[in-house]
């Protein structure tokens, strides 16, 4: 049996690396044109996860080459697919997964509302906290205002006790204070929370932790929030921008781990070349985070799947071995194989291996692991 | 019962009580691993399983009811009670991982990061030297239970972190079913798997990071998920309280594969009580019967039978009184939330014997540590004399 090793590429960026003036300076090479070489590809392939949470399809991948990186940030920011990864990391942070996943008719329209920019966060969260699946998953007056407080606005509650107090009766349908403003119920907590100052500010902070893997510069977050207070449609703007700095070229030097749910979308696409459907997402997904080390079950996947027909096209579109060699590692690693990796891998073609192993052997991988 | 630190309700080290921590932390890091377990006398124990009852579960409904619980009452008979641990109200996931941590942990209750204080996992991993496959952790709590396995701690951490596994997430009918769909897992021949050593090995390393586990383990814990998924009745566990009830029966299971030094078993399906309290004793009940099962397989076991010690405490109760829907919530700060029971067995524990003093919930960890031998210097909990004698 075959398990993943972690490389250096697994190892998570420091926190406080990231330079405000690297954050202010757009990146010298926004305006230059996207070509099939290892530094654009694994941009390509790093701000395709960032954004779309997977891996880049093989059009992708094609439609990227020969577009300014400007252009390019900015589409993908606001479309669809980012709309869709936007959506389902947004409930994983909430834990509205599962049971608690909204279902209805409403929600399955926010990422093409998101992408046609006729949907704001701040409307978004407003739907979600107000939705019988919040209120379900949050039972009882003490859960659902202490996850209104550290969920959507950044507090510790064990550290604001006449807050939460407040916000309980409100929610029991009693007259109380509650951050300011007053209100009599349920309903009203909710109005109170949406429209408080920490809304945008404690949203675009974990936004760009999660990208950044680091606390965000508080001068640029305050900016932004005003920023998306002014045009609550300037989400897609802001993430486009911040991708588009010197910040995350240096964010770039440092590979970071893939989370499960990047791993499944992305070997998905890698393999089948297609997202998976919801419930495919899921299973996997779930079954890879009951785990603290997944790293045997995402060896298990990796050969069920390639058992089951997975990377046929790639292999069938490669039948000379340099050529195939180097198909995968563009794909999968984003980047050229070295000499002696070529070498390697071509000299246990020739002596019989199995054509599939050289791609289990990149997926399996360290390397992969990470991007 | 008089304390320096520790308690959930003295938050904070003073300035005096943090450099005497300092001093003493300092004084024991500087000891080598094996020398720590010369501070503590010798105990009979050689393994420990933890099992949160979590979910807020309030006393009255437990040793308070018998009839709920006779697997519970059968360990409290062959052990001991102490039916005043104190807990705080930290929502169910800072509760908890306080207990596991030995320190008050002030976690949102949606949180998925980990705390940042060393867990009970990587005090013993890393003070006896164990592999992952020594140190386990049974959790019921979604994509939270990983985090309980280790926390940011540079001097522990990652390399010390317990092997976390969530039953209900991955030994159900839906991910059986995927596998399905692509085949059936099979074994590598001796060709294939040396060419994919060689190909992987050809791929070029950055660095030189550790995994949790090393390959011989995982490929263990592989094959134990292999065959929970294909050939165990786990997978079939369904209704009701069915996340708990796998989750106690696979910390069961890998007590008797694996035999772990340390097992702990994380539960949270009693927090159902918020909108049903019938739903939240049948729980109750199911988990009961599940303790009983591990408590029977322990007692069935010769290696397991006379060096083992089962901790069963929840994180927290509820409130005193019903709420609107016929449920129990949990904050109106009564003792019904604020003090519940651990019952401790094993073979350094008399029988039938109640401790009535204070405790706290988070001493849990450095009693547990100092029975195997091992310091917990930086949780704030104290290890339980009279229990320990």
């Amino acid at each position: 049996m075959v398990h993943l090793p972690l490389s250096g590429a697994m190892q998570p960026t420091r926190p406080g690396t990231v330079s405000p003036a690297a954050l202010e300076a757009a990146s010298p090479l926004a305006t230059t044109a996207l070509a099939d070489a290892p530094g654009d590809r694994r941009f390509i392939r790093a701000v395709t996860i960032d954004l779309a949470g997977r891996t880049p399809l093989p059009d992708e991948w094609g439609r990227a080459f020969g577009r300014p990186r400007t252009e390019w940030v900015r589409e993908l920011a606001q479309g669809l697919p980012a709309a869709d990864s936007f959506l389902e990391e947004e409930l994983f942070y909430f834990l509205l997964i599962d049971n608690f996943r909204p279902s209805t008719d409403s929600f399955l329209e926010v990422p093409r509302l998101l992408a046609e920019r006729r949907l704001s966060v701040k409307e978004f969260l407003r739907q979600l906290v107000s939705s019988q699946f919040f209120n379900s998953r949050n039972p009882g007056n003490d859960t659902f205002v202490t996850v209104v407080l550290e969920q959507l606005l950044g507090f510790t509650v064990q550290k604001e006790p006449a807050i939460l107090e407040a916000g309980k009766r409100m929610y029991d349908g009693y007259s109380a204070t509650f951050l300011g403003s007053k209100g009599a119920n349920q309903s009203d907590l909710v109005r109170i929370a949406i429209d408080h100052e920490n809304l945008e500010p404690f949203f675009l902070a974990r936004r760009f932790a999660g990208i950044f893997v680091d606390d965000a510069p508080k001068k640029r977050i305050a900016a932004d929030a005003a920023r998306l207070r002014t045009d609550p449609l300037a989400w897609s703007a802001i993430v486009a921008d911040w991708i588009l700095s010197q910040a995350y070229d240096e964010r770039l030097v440092t590979a970071r781990p893939k989370s499960d749910r990047v791993f499944v979308r992305g070997l998905y696409a890698d393999l089948h070349e297609r997202v998976p459907d919801y419930q495919e997402f899921r299973r996997c997904r779930n079954a890879l985070l009951a785990l603290s080390d997944s790293r045997p079950l995402r060896s298990v996947l990796i050969k069920l799947m390639l058992d089951a027909g997975g990377a046929e096209q790639l292999l069938a579109a490669h039948p000379e071995p340099a050529a195939l060699v180097r198909a995968c590692y563009l794909r999968f690693l984003a980047r050229e194989p070295t000499q002696t990796e070529s070498g390697a891998f071509i000299r246990e073609l020739a002596q019989g291996a199995d054509r599939k192993l050289v791609v289990r052997a990149l997926l399996t991988h360290g390397e992969y692991q990470g991007y | 019962m008089e304390r320096e630190v520790g308690s959930p309700f003295v938050p904070a080290l003073g300035r005096r009580g943090f450099l005497k921590a300092g001093v003493a932390l300092a004084g024991v890091a500087a000891l080598p691993g094996p020398a720590w377990a010369m501070l503590a006398p010798a105990y009979k124990t050689r393994r420990v399983l933890l099992v949160l009852f979590a979910g807020g579960v309030r006393s009255r409904d437990t040793i308070g009811t018998p009839a709920n619980v006779p697997n519970l009452m059968r360990m409290a008979k062959g052990g001991v009670v102490l039916p005043n641990c104190r807990s705080a109200n930290l929502g169910h996931y800072g509760a908890s991982l306080s207990i596991l941590t030995g320190a008050p942990e002030y976690m949102g209750i949606r949180e998925n990061s980990r705390g940042y204080n060393p867990t009970v996992f990587e005090y013993v991993r890393k003070s006896l030297a164990l592999p992952a496959s020594g140190v386990w952790l049974s959790a019921n709590n979604g994509s939270q239970g990983v985090n309980f396995a280790y926390g940011l701690h540079r001097q522990w951490g990652a390399p010390f972190g317990a092997n976390v596994i969530d039953g209900d997430g991955i030994f159900n009918q839906e991910f059986r079913e995927v596998l399905a769909q692509f085949g059936t897992p099979r074994g590598d021949s001796p060709a294939e798997a040396a060419a994919l050593a060689r190909l992987r090995g050809a791929v070029r390393v950055d660095g030189d990071a550790k995994a949790l586990n090393d390959e011989a383990t995982a490929a263990r814990v592989e094959k134990y998920i292999v065959d929970e998924i294909t050939r165990s009745e786990t997978v079939s566990m369904t209704g009701p309280g069915a996340g708990d009830a796998k989750a106690l029966r696979i910390a069961g299971n890998i007590l008797q594969i694996f035999k772990p030094t340390l097992a702990c078993v994380s539960l949270t399906n009693a927090d159902v009580a918020h909108s049903s309290y019938n739903a939240y004793v049948d729980v109750i009940k199911r988990n009961d019967q599940e303790l009983g099962r591990i408590l029977d397989a322990v007692e069935q076991d010769a290696t397991l039978r006379d060096s083992t010690s089962i901790f069963v405490v929840p994180e927290f109760g509820r409130d005193k009184n019903l709420n609107q829907r016929n449920g129990l919530d949990h904050g109106d700060g009564s003792d019904d939330l604020n003090k519940v029971a651990c019952v401790a067995w094993g073979p350094d524990f008399k029988p039938g014997k109640t401790i009535t003093a204070d405790c706290d919930t988070i001493d849990l960890c450095p009693t547990i540590c100092r029975l195997l031998g091992v310091e917990a210097p930086l949780a704030r909990g104290k290890p339980l004399p009279r229990l320990l004698g």
